[in-house]
């Protein structure tokens, strides 16, 4: 890899970071949550 | 800890306090599993009926049509990636609580709601309240899904379901675990559960080529429909074009959709169409006993019908479906 394709790189990952930082959780929920139907709660002790 | 098991899909996510399931949409708050998606779509419009498809259900009507983030399958193929694969974080989502998609349905002129793009299993708690609403409003419910889901929740929510539209993506264990990270067996046992409870069902098969295109899968897949839901469900096959993560392969060609059809309706299928190639004759409805056509179709438009309170306007046989 060349020092040019290294910047590059690092560029792209910098980019595809900063992106998805930029999803805020602004659309989720505003209003309150739905309980769900059809769930268990397990009792997951080890041993 | 506070684990709880969602019963919802086959895959029967656990998930520890704060995470999520499979499908993006579902959490565990304190030991309390919560919709993430309840009355918050990602997208709404109001589209023909024929879009989803439904070729036997209220031709030339509106379906009200909605979905919400997320799915409980990551198919290669995904037509609709954008949004079934996104967390509901990543969509841009509308405060629409079931109340007011039947008001919206029925400013709009729409006979029925169809809950679909996405997959209407993974936003269970908002499609089941809305149903139930929309069938005391005198409007049909119609489910465009893989239907991967549980028995339990299946069962309720046919109570309140007109009409499915059932996405079989392929005919073997293989394919559904290497093309959609699921498994085949609770599929067809849901599309079983759906004709035994009077749901009017179509099946969409989206054919791909060198993946489920072989005649043998075909015949596979035309007979079972066959054996199970009866000669009289309409089979769509669909033409695949590249998308998410199949980009390398080529649109189906013309004459594998052909060959589809043919096999199916030598399986002794009456209503096999054609999908996404406008124009094939495989988009339009013939009688099975007279072979005369009874509904003309070009894309999502109708053009000549020849039937009249769901019998044949030529010899008066009843066909399948829900005319009225």
């Amino acid at each position: 890899m060349t020092r040019r394709d290294f910047i590059k790189t690092l560029l792209l990952i910098a980019a595809s970071w900063a992106l998805k930082l930029r999803h805020p959780a602004e659309n989720i929920p505003s209003s309150p949550l739905k309980e769900a139907l059809f769930y268990r709660k397990t009792n997951d002790l080890a041993g | 800890m506070k684990t709880v098991e969602c019963l919802l899909c086959p895959r029967r996510c656990r998930l520890p306090e704060g995470g999520r399931g499979d499908c993006q949409v579902r959490a565990n708050v304190s030991g309390k599993l919560y919709s993430l998606v309840y009355g918050k779509p990602c997208a709404v419009h109001v589209d023909p009926v024929e879009k989803k498809p439904f070729f036997h259900v209220l031709p030339g009507t509106s379906a009200f049509s909605l979905a919400t983030a997320g799915c409980n399958l990551h198919c290669l193929f995904c037509q609709n990636w954008q949004i079934s694969q996104s967390s509901p974080e990543e969509t841009r989502n509308t405060d629409l609580p079931p109340q007011a998609v039947i008001d919206n349905a029925l400013q709009h002129d729409c006979r029925s709601i169809a809950y679909t793009y996405s997959d209407p299993v993974i936003f269970y708690e908002y499609t089941l309240d809305t149903a139930r609403l929309a069938q005391k409003a005198g409007l049909l419910n119609l489910l465009v899904t893989a239907a991967y889901i549980e028995q339990a929740p299946l069962t309720e929510l046919c109570a309140v379901t007109q009409a499915a539209n059932v996405d079989l993506k392929g005919i073997t264990e293989d394919f559904y675990k290497k093309m959609c990270q699921a498994s085949l067996r609770p599929v067809l046992d849901a599309l079983v559960t759906m004709k035994k409870l009077g749901v009017w069902l179509e099946i969409t098969n989206l054919v791909i080529p060198t993946c489920n295109d072989s005649d043998e899968d075909l015949r596979t897949l035309s007979r079972w429909v066959k054996n199970n839901c009866g000669a009289d469900t309409p089979l769509h096959f669909s033409r695949f074009w590249p998308m998410h993560k199949l980009m390398h392969l080529p649109p189906t060609p013309e004459e594998t959709l052909t060959r589809a059809r043919e096999i199916a309706q030598g399986e002794g299928l009456h209503f096999v169409y054609t999908g996404n190639i406008p124009g094939h004759p495989g988009e339009n409805t013939f009688c099975p006993v007279c072979k005369k056509e009874l509904i003309a179709r070009k894309r999502y438009t109708l053009g000549e019908i020849h039937m009249a309170s769901g019998t044949c306007g030529f010899c008066g046989h009843r066909i399948a479906g829900i005319w009225q």
